[in-house]
């Protein structure tokens, strides 16, 4: 571990970064992610590949006649579990092809022995790049996550972009709509359900901070200052390589489920369902059609919660 | 000498002595002479001289080249030469030759006389030419000299070989402004005399010009100059970027030298940068 510091220059001296401004690289490290995240999750129809999560609800039970009698409650069916999978959310990693280091791609710093020398990439990444990855795979949903995903309840969030364009969910908790069920009806229509809540998947919106662009050897071994631009670009595909293609650690996915690994991001995807064992009705239609069905009832419970989780590995 | 006579009433002693007086000293000693003269007595004398008159009463004058005869009866005339002699006859039979009082000498004139010559305010006197009220003697001419003029300790020699003008004292002083026309320079010998000089020119002006030369002892420094400026030549905070020739400042020019290098990010020092110390 070979945290530098970069250097840069004030009144014409060369002069080490603050830990303030080691930490902005840092930020701008995350923005330029931002723009062009390399593990990028979309809202699919179907087939998403981080995980499948479902969505129970009751419905009732098919409604029981008789041309006697009232069918009895043991003779009448149960409401049964309605359950819908959601796989809506598809990740795709880019394929980044970094610029080589040629001993003086990266930013000069003071070695023990007081030479100015170039940082390597391990210096980068001890320095830079792992420190943004950690920002970017943390639980927070600040703009020091940009370009990572939460989810939300709500089809608009401040600080992030709704991913589908089309505010489509990515789940949506439903239960059965007791108020539809009536004796009257019988026999009603089974899967009556409500939508109680649906989950958006959201990309958190970078924002540009300022900086103090490092120095550099070029070509003729001259110590030169970054343009913002290429700064910007070098640091940019490094991190987007690194989110995508880490092989020490730093690498970025996503998983929905409710396996623990990685930190959660956003909501909680709640799937509830109601607890009731049933709610028994019966329909005198005439002495010959005596009818019975049993509806959904109960309070609502949790069944499962699901996260949308990001990993660093 | 008046003529002797003797009155009534003097005596016979006095005419004796009379009559010697006469036979001696107013007639002469026959005895005396001439010794070209035959005769022996006054009468004869004159006789004889007569005769000798008689026959060639002429005489020559001459000039040395030229020999008139004067004749008897004859007038000899000494004429005078405007501005040069004058002749003036007086009695008794008197000639006297004198100059004007302005005198011209066609020809040559020589004087001789070892003593002092003037002419007007201005003496000769030897080898010495001087002014009787002056200090100044002005020649209003050119003056061209075969040998050496010397003014006091300053020598004007006009042999082309030698050293044309210099002083006694081994420095010819100059008391105006020394002014070169044009294409002309100095030109120095050095110390042998030999077939090099050094020539001090100048590119011709096309406005005044000066160059001072300063108040100090040292060598004059030319663009042929080489390893000759020193560092207390150069005044403090002087020597600009501009001076500087690229690539000219080493690590032993810096003054407690540091060094920084630079390396690249595998440790490989890709420049060495010298910096002069605290």
């Amino acid at each position: 571990m070979a945290v530098r510091k970069p250097l840069y220059v004030v009144s014409g001296n060369l002069r080490e970064m603050d830990t303030t401004m080691v930490d902005e690289i840092v930020a701008r490290t995350v923005y330029q992610y931002s723009l062009n995240p390399s593990v990028a999750l979309s809202v699919v129809a179907s087939g998403g590949n981080i995980g499948s999560i479902t969505d129970t609800r009751k419905q009732a039970g098919s409604f029981s006649t008789s041309t006697t009698a009232f069918p009895t409650e043991a003779t009448t069916a149960e409401p049964s579990t309605v359950t819908v999978t959601y796989d809506k959310i598809s990740s795709a990693n880019a394929t980044v092809s970094p610029t080589a280091d040629t001993g003086k791609t990266w930013p000069v710093y003071y070695n023990a022995s007081g030479q100015v020398q170039a940082m390597n990439l391990q210096d980068v990444k001890d320095t830079f790049l792992h420190p943004a990855i950690d920002l970017l795979a943390s639980g927070s949903l600040t703009s020091s996550q940009a370009g990572t995903y939460h989810i939300s309840t709500s089809a608009s969030v401040a600080g992030s972009t709704e991913v589908s364009g089309s505010s489509t969910p990515i789940f949506s908790d439903t239960r059965a709509d007791t108020s539809l069920y009536t004796a009257a009806g019988i026999p009603e229509t089974l899967d009556q359900p409500t939508t109680v809540t649906n989950y958006y998947l959201h990309r958190i919106d970078g924002v540009s901070g300022t900086y103090t662009e490092p120095y550099f050897l070029d070509a003729s071994n001259n110590i030169k200052e970054y343009t913002t631009a290429a700064f910007d670009s070098l640091i940019g595909e490094w991190v987007r390589y690194t989110a995508a293609s880490s092989t020490d650690g730093y690498a970025l996915s996503y998983t929905l489920g409710t396996t623990a690994t990685g930190n959660t991001r956003g909501t909680g995807i709640a799937d509830t369902i109601l607890n009731g064992s049933g709610n028994y009705q019966q329909l005198f239609v005439n002495a010959d059609d005596y009818r019975a069905q049993e509806f959904p009832d109960g309070t609502a419970v949790t069944a499962n919660t699901y996260y949308l989780r990001i990993i660093k590995s | 000498m008046a003529a002797r006579t003797i009155s009534a009433t003097q005596t016979l002693e006095e005419f004796r002595t009379e009559f010697n007086a006469l036979s001696s000293q107013d007639f002469g000693d026959i005895a005396t002479l001439d010794s070209g003269i035959s005769a022996t007595s006054v009468v004869g004398a004159v006789n004889e001289l007569y005769t000798s008159i008689a026959g060639s009463l002429a005489f020559d004058i001459s000039d040395g080249s030229t020999t008139e005869t004067i004749s008897n009866a004859q007038t000899l005339t000494f004429a005078s030469t405007a501005n040069q002699v004058t002749a003036t006859v007086s009695a008794t039979d008197t000639v006297t030759f004198s100059l004007p009082s302005d005198v011209t000498i066609t020809g040559e004139f020589t004087a001789q006389g070892t003593g002092t010559h003037t002419l007007g305010t201005i003496t000769v006197a030897g080898n010495t030419i001087a002014s009787s009220d002056s200090d100044t003697i002005t020649i209003n001419d050119n003056v061209t000299a075969a040998g050496t003029i010397q003014a006091g300790s300053t020598l004007i020699n006009p042999n082309v070989a030698a050293t044309n003008i210099s002083n006694t004292t081994g420095t010819v002083r100059f008391g105006s402004n020394i002014n070169l026309n044009a294409s002309y320079n100095l030109i120095f010998e050095g110390s042998t005399d030999d077939a090099f000089e050094t020539t001090v020119t100048v590119v011709d002006p096309t406005v005044d010009r000066t160059i001072t030369i300063p108040d100090e002892t040292g060598t004059i420094i030319t663009t042929g100059s080489s390893s000759v400026i020193t560092g207390s030549m150069i005044a403090s905070d002087t020597i600009g970027e501009i001076n500087m020739a690229d690539d000219a400042i080493g690590q032993d020019q810096l003054k407690s030298v540091v060094t920084l290098q630079i390396l690249n990010s595998t440790g490989t020092v890709v420049k060495t940068l010298y910096g002069a110390g605290a």
